[in-house]
């Protein structure tokens, strides 16, 4: 069943939007994620889909009718809570047959569908069991037992896995994304983890400021941000946004530090270029001329982040081989090896420069993570 | 912190001093329903003729079982009363949303400050008017809801969470069958308490029954043990002691039922 999300808004008093113009089309089998910070409406959204909250303006079209005004019932749909929403005084097996039973199902099928979602879920041998006896990753799976066992084909998800610990998280979002493929489920999965959206989803729905900023696959997002909040959202560590001025025909100067050959000339302004730190190179210590002095170093395992400060000031994040031994206060000599994105002072996109060692050809292979 | 002994020893002999003074009343009372009236009247408590005599005279010579009988009858309506009238107007102040809901809320809590003895006169004028008096009607119709228990399961409704509700809404429960199917389970401690708590004060009822009744046909316990002491000149103790005790048994039944369910953490696991 596809959903078509068509110019919907959201306000609570006149003129105050919690989210405006927000327009998708969301296919059959697909997992869509919903993603940006806390506040940015995308719970809201999830809600106005679920028809928990009322739409203030536009259409909603689930499986090519419209839905816009139709109670939560009659839009074939399923949601698990981040606080999975469990009946305490209910056993596994009626938690999971609770939504069959008020839709008036024969009770043999009640119990075919109950039994083979626990038993999806691997949760047969607690079935007699309350939640208040399971663990937080257990009860996480009675919730989707619960929605699996419904007939709807619609699921939609509140951040899910976000009070389970961080091992948990990721085993569940592999189990997630698998069960989804095996029912062809179609999922609409609301999250703050940018994480948890790259590796999950078909295609990435990015809110902030009551709007949608991008909507892409998870390396389309990644590959060809829109803006520099998108950018910078995605993708650990974060991507370093430099003020650039134009020096010359075709280069910018980014923090009066380093020079980005640009492939089109640019009117003269100010720009905001986005390099991530997997795409800046470290010459070898003592080698080449010192522009940035090291304030911190992290070891991460296989990689070290280093907190620098260019000449001028400005703060950037750099990666660097283990092996390398840095220390705070360090002079090193950063260059650019990979993509680039050029915004201008509002943030939108102008175009990307195709990576490559200034002075030396080499592949971009490292804007890859 | 660990205790010293010397202070363990104090705390304890505090206790114990005041357990005494508080049984001690009732430890008296259910001896002396054990002895005969003569041994009473003398004065001499620790008297070798113990006997269940006076129970069995009680039983025989009074109306006691029909008290009894009223009072059950009473308290159980009232009681069931009070749970569906309280739990569905708490519903309605928890769930549903109307215009002047809270305003409401606030006039209803607002009857709990006056004291019952001040509505004793208009209420009798009412069931007066009525036609209801010394009936068991009176006794009920007058209590069939209460600004306390109202109070008392709105408070604990809105600890349900909200999530609750939406998952519902999603399934398509509509408010009938979430009061019935999610709201009353959820908030079965609360009932539990509402419950035995209006059985007890319906059960010790003294003054609106002394005025409403006249007859040992309708009349409840307590003003029937008051009736066993004025009905004769000479006062059978013993009997009327058997009689309060056997009075008293209910209400420890209840309390003690009562106490099984009034366990923390029943509702725990419906979210992190």
């Amino acid at each position: 069943m596809s959903i078509e999300l068509n110019a919907l808004g959201k306000a609570y008093t006149a003129d105050n939007w919690v989210l405006q113009n927000v327009t998708a089309h969301i296919e059959s089998g697909e997992f869509f994620a919903i993603v940006g910070p806390s506040g940015c409406g995308k719970s809201t959204l999830l809600r106005m889909i679920a028809g928990l909250i009322p739409i203030s303006t536009g259409e909603l079209q689930i499986d090519g009718k419209v839905a816009t005004d139709l109670p939560p019932k009659d839009r074939q749909l399923t949601m698990v809570f981040q606080s999975y929403a469990l009946f305490p005084f209910l056993s596994v097996t009626d938690n999971v047959a609770f939504g069959l039973k008020a839709r008036k199902f024969p009770a043999k099928e009640i119990e075919e569908r109950v039994t083979k979602a626990i038993k999806l879920v691997n949760l047969e041998e607690f079935k007699d069991r309350r939640p208040r006896d399971l663990s937080g990753g257990q009860r996480q799976r009675v919730a989707l037992a619960r929605a699996i066992a419904s007939d709807a084909k619609v699921c939609l998800m509140d951040e899910p896995l976000s009070n389970l610990d961080a091992q948990l998280r990721i085993k569940m979002r592999t189990e997630l994304r698998n069960l989804q493929q095996e029912l062809g489920l179609t999922v609409i999965y609301v999250t703050h983890d940018q994480v948890e959206a790259m590796t999950m989803a078909d295609h990435i729905m990015v809110l902030h400021d009551h709007k949608i900023q991008q909507i892409g696959t998870p390396l389309d997002i990644y590959n060809r941000p829109a803006n520099t909040f998108v950018a910078s959202f995605f993708g650990t560590p974060r991507m370093n946004l430099l003020p650039a001025r134009v020096t010359a025909d075709r280069e910018l100067t980014l923090a009066d530090t380093l020079k980005l050959a640009l492939p089109k000339p640019l009117p003269v302004a100010d720009y905001i270029v986005g390099i991530r730190p997997t795409s800046l190179y470290l010459l070898p210590q003592g080698e080449g001329e010192p522009n940035a002095q090291v304030k911190t170093v992290e070891y991460l395992g296989a990689q070290i982040l280093l907190e620098a400060e260019l000449s001028d000031g400005t703060p950037i994040e750099l990666t660097a081989d283990p092996d390398e031994n840095y220390q705070a206060g360090d002079w090193l000599s950063v260059g650019i090896d990979g993509n680039a994105y050029v915004f201008d002072h509002t943030g939108e996109v102008q175009f990307m420069v195709e990576g490559g060692r200034q002075h030396a050809s080499r592949s971009h292979a490292s804007a890859q993570a | 912190m660990m205790l010293t002994k010397t202070h363990k020893t104090l705390r304890y002999l505090v206790l114990v001093i005041m357990a005494i003074i508080i049984i001690g009343p009732f430890i008296l009372g259910f001896w002396t329903s054990l002895l005969p009236t003569a041994d009473i009247a003398k004065g001499t408590l620790f008297s070798t003729h113990v006997s269940f005599q006076n129970y069995v005279d009680a039983v025989q010579q009074t109306a006691i079982m029909r008290y009894l009988l009223n009072s059950f009858v009473i308290s159980v309506l009232t009681m069931a009363a009070q749970l569906l009238f309280c739990s569905l107007g708490a519903y309605a102040f928890v769930f549903l949303s109307f215009k002047g809901r809270d305003f409401l809320f606030y006039v209803i809590l607002a009857t709990m400050m006056l004291p019952f003895e001040a509505e004793v006169i208009p209420n009798f004028a009412t069931v007066r008017q009525l036609n209801l008096l010394n009936h068991y009607a009176v006794m009920v119709i007058p209590f069939l809801t209460s600004a306390f228990g109202i109070f008392m399961l709105r408070q604990s409704f809105r600890q349900i969470p909200p999530e609750l509700k939406e998952a519902a809404d999603v399934e398509g429960l509509n408010h009938w069958q979430f009061y019935w199917r999610v709201t009353l389970p959820y908030a079965r401690i609360s009932l539990f308490t509402l419950a035995a708590y209006s059985f007890l004060e319906s059960w010790n009822q003294y003054l609106w029954p002394m005025l409403t009744t006249f007859s040992d046909k309708f009349r409840p316990v307590q003003d029937g043990l008051r009736q066993l002491q004025s009905q004769e000149t000479f006062n059978n103790w013993g009997m009327i002691q058997a009689s309060a005790v056997i009075v008293v048994i209910p209400t420890l039944i209840v309390l003690f039922v009562g106490q099984h369910y009034f366990k923390d953490g029943l509702n725990e696991g419906a979210t992190k």
